[in-house]
């Protein structure tokens, strides 16, 4: 091979080379200016630019981290019901200190453990508030928690300059933050994994307000995609569900050993998620890991400090119980957004009704 | 390992490149390879390498065999030959056989776990290939390094392409991993580079829409339209991926030196059955003729078309025992029969206009697309509902929004309009072709529209993709064909 040829080669990889730094250059000092997991926070880059809060819509990359600079004595973990159910307010109208909500989309049971477990050995808490959907020990799909932690101890400025602009989920979520055209001036959540009642929140809420005021396409769509999820729930399930329960099993256990107050609750779902369960044939594992759930509670009675357990899920389970309004629409009104989330006004019912 | 996989680009490939730059003489970076592919199979498991070990000690000793038997012992060669055939046949099927009645399914499998220890099909025709060439005596004898080589070079390790012996052991002889060159590597890279942004970017992007669909078909009801989509999606979703991997396996090889067989030529602008069969998945079409077809009329003396269903059915088992696989691999065969009569009872004309050519274009790609659908479903009634729901009007909102009609805009902007690697690549193509010359359709590695150089210009295109490519990566899957 002529050495023309190795030199125009040499020259071409070079420029790949230069483009790369830059590109990744480019990068880094995005992620420092957006602080899309919001761990940066006061020592972002450009402040002025970027809002407070948390950017990413990837509650898995964010949420994990969250409680390494948050201060929190009691804190609310679950599924995007929880995510959406639950406001600072409802905590502060009851009396219950400083909160932080781990709500991540689609969380599975692995998850909640791995997420809970070193919360509840960190000695921070007093009190931790998990809501347990059906779904949560029957996902047919593992979802991916983030591989990118820092251990506590190791917070300090530098380690979080490097888990905020070296790190890979960093960057991947900065060029989401503006691939989704997000402005960065609109966070999703605050420091406290609130979501953030700002101009995504009121624009989100006013569309649901509008499209779902009557049962058409977006609440049919919803239906079907419930159906769909629910169907794949199949014979393969039970070794991966036994193995979640032993996993909540655990966790009482950890949360009674290290004094943490558990309120485990089963949450609230209208009477169409039923019809869709019925529908698909998976009402009766439905009901059967409502008794499971109670029966792990009634072997953890003998603790050192038993967790505390209500099952809301039949609040609205009949057509009768929910409002007259509510019975074909999603109305703001009405306790559910959709098929499966519930509004803040239904959260705050489920603090109280532990104070009860 | 998978090639999006952050093990593999950030760590495995780097090291495997500055390992192989430094070493001197080519046997080190052969034996280097070696190993480094082995680890690079192990990874998926432990209980996968010792299959592949077995396998490789096995059909290296019957290959040897073979070249020692002389022909006197035709008796013994034969019977050495069908040893060893079905030996790989009955270790393929007793692991597909395992697979389904594990329960997790039969079919089309979107999920993680793979049920059968990875790349065997591929394997499997590989070294059924091998034994057959030292019995036909191509192969006069082996090393065991080379048959090594052959065997567990990683670039084609896991989905092909399916390479012959002859082709890799004249390369190794050549002196090909003899210098580390500089612009084996740059073209190398690029064309890995656009293997990943069309796996990553595309054929990842255009699945969660297909798999949405397809899931909801089978569970409940969709939109007619909607399903028409996802059918002609998954047509694309599929060349992007596999065609993806066949990329960045003839880019990998080509850092080394070692030029692979290209496995796609312009598949979905095909013109009929058998033009679509030159064009796709060409190392496994040229191995079933090689293998199967042309035995079966020349030994076996079966008319053609006895032979095309033999050889269609098989092509559908190799897939998997399922029965979606089979009915695909019958559908196959008589579209594969309907063209072949059609063949003979209206002579071709010679030349034909643009719309002729298109709607024989569109025609072709819709059939594909339709049964695709009985590949994509992963069970009998599924297919029911998916053929259900494509014939029925079912005017339902549809579950596809703005995102999906741009990714699917793009996806066949690529698949049609954008040029294969081959051409895209031809002033540094150097990939060999399996087809004979006169099955190569016509603008094969020519020049078109646009062209790849080494120069700023690309560079910058190329380093920008990497950047993109290597952010998302965490969104990406695993390949279709690795199920296989």
């Amino acid at each position: 091979m002529s050495n023309s040829k190795e030199k125009i080669a040499g020259t071409y990889l070079l420029g790949l080379a230069i483009t790369l730094l830059v590109a990744l250059g480019s990068v880094i000092l995005l992620s420092w200016i957006v602080d899309p997991l919001g761990i940066l926070r006061e020592d972002r880059g450009l402040p002025m630019l970027c809002a407070d809060g948390i950017k990413t819509n990837n509650d898995r990359a964010s949420i994990p981290l969250l409680p390494l600079k948050t201060d929190f004595s009691q804190a609310i973990i679950g599924t995007s019901r929880i995510k959406r159910g639950f406001t600072q307010g409802a905590f502060e109208k009851n009396s219950l200190g400083k909160a932080a909500n781990l709500g991540i989309s689609s969380l599975n049971l692995n998850e909640l453990h791995r997420l809970s477990m070193p919360l509840i050995r960190s000695g921070q808490l007093d009190t931790l508030w998990a809501g347990l959907d059906f779904g949560m020990f029957s996902m047919l799909k593992p979802a991916k928690m983030e591989l990118y932690e820092i251990s506590p101890e190791s917070n300090n400025r530098w380690q979080s300059y490097l888990a905020s602009t070296l790190s890979l989920t960093a960057w991947r979520e900065t060029t989401y933050v503006f691939l989704r055209f997000h402005n960065c001036r609109t966070p999703t959540r605050d420091y406290r994994g609130f979501i953030i009642k700002g101009r995504s929140w009121n624009k989100r809420d006013k569309d649901w307000n509008q499209k779902q005021n009557r049962l058409g396409p977006p609440v049919e769509r919803q239906g079907r995609r419930l159906l769909a999820n629910f169907s794949k729930i199949d014979a393969t399930q039970p070794a991966r569900y036994q193995y979640h329960l032993t996993l909540l099993e655990q966790m009482i256990k950890e949360a009674s050993d290290h004094s943490v107050q558990l309120h485990l609750f089963i949450n609230p779902s209208p009477p169409r998620y039923f019809d869709t369960l019925e529908r698909a044939g998976k009402l009766d594992e439905y009901r059967q890991w409502q008794l499971d759930i109670q029966a792990l509670i009634q072997n953890a009675h003998h603790t050192a400090m038993p967790p505390k357990f209500r099952d809301f899920s039949d609040w609205y389970s009949h057509e009768d119980s929910m409002p007259p309004v509510c019975h074909d629409s999603f109305s703001s009104t009405c306790p559910f957004y959709d098929f499966t989330h519930y509004r803040p006004h239904i959260g705050q019912q489920i603090l109280k009704a532990f104070q009860d | 390992m998978n090639f999006t996989a952050w093990q593999f680009l950030w760590v495995f490939l780097p090291l495997c490149i500055l390992t192989f730059a430094l070493l001197k003489h080519a046997t080190g970076r052969q034996l280097f390879l070696i190993v480094a592919s082995l680890f690079f199979y192990a990874y998926s498991g432990a209980s996968n390498a010792a299959v592949l070990v077995i396998s490789i000690i096995v059909n290296y000793t019957v290959g040897r065999i073979l070249c020692s038997l002389n022909t006197p012992n035709q008796q013994w060669r034969l019977f050495t030959l069908w040893l060893g055939v079905f030996g790989n046949l009955g270790c393929l099927i007793a692991f597909k056989v395992l697979a389904i009645s594990s329960g997790e399914g039969e079919g089309f499998r979107t999920e993680q776990d793979i049920l059968i220890p990875l790349a065997l099909s591929f394997i499997t025709f590989q070294q059924i290939g091998f034994i057959y060439s030292c019995y036909t005596k191509k192969i006069q004898q082996v090393k065991i390094q080379n048959y090594l080589f052959f065997i567990a070079f990683f670039p084609q390790l896991i989905m092909g392409p399916i390479v012959r012996y002859e082709d890799i052991n004249h390369q190794l002889k050549s002196g090909n991993l003899k210098r580390f060159s500089l612009e084996n590597f740059a073209v190398g890279l690029s064309i890995f580079s656009f293997g990943l942004a069309k796996k990553v970017l595309l054929a990842d992007s255009i699945f969660i829409y297909v798999d949405q669909i397809f899931t909801a078909a089978v569970a409940t009801q969709v939109s007619t339209t909607d399903m028409w989509f996802a059918i002609i999606a998954f047509q694309l979703q599929i060349f992007l991926d596999f065609s993806a991997y066949a990329d960045m396996a003839i880019g990998l090889a080509r850092i080394f030196g070692i030029n692979l067989p290209v496995n796609f030529d312009r598949p979905l602008k095909a013109r009929d059955r058998f033009d679509l069969w030159r064009r796709w998945h060409i190392s496994f079409v040229v191995f079933m003729r090689t293998h199967v077809f042309r035995p079966l009329i020349r030994k076996a003396k079966l008319p053609v078309a006895l032979a095309l269903i033999v050889t269609g059915l098989l092509s559908g088992v190799w897939h998997g025992l399922g029965w979606t696989f089979i009915i695909w691999g019958a559908l196959q065969t008589l579209l594969m029969l309907a063209a072949h009569y059609r063949k003979k009872i209206f002579t071709p004309s010679d030349g034909a206009g643009r719309v002729s050519i298109f709607f024989s274009i569109a025609t072709t790609f819709l059939v594909t697309s339709l049964i695709g659908a009985v590949f994509r479903t992963p069970t009998i009634e599924g297919v029911f509902a998916v053929y259900g729901q494509l014939l029925a009007w079912n005017p339902l909102s549809s579950l596809l929004g703005l995102r999906f009609y741009l990714i699917f805009f793009v996806c066949a902007f690529v698949a049609w309009v954008w040029p294969d690697t081959h051409q895209l690549f031809h002033r540094y193509w150097r990939a060999t072709d399996l087809r004979s010359v006169n099955a190569r359709p016509r603008g094969f590695a020519e020049p078109s529209w646009i062209e790849f150089r080494l120069s700023i210009p690309w560079a910058i295109i190329g380093g920008v993709t990497m950047v993109i490519c290597c952010l998302l990566l965490s969104q990406s899957g695993r390949f279709i064909y690795v199920q296989f």
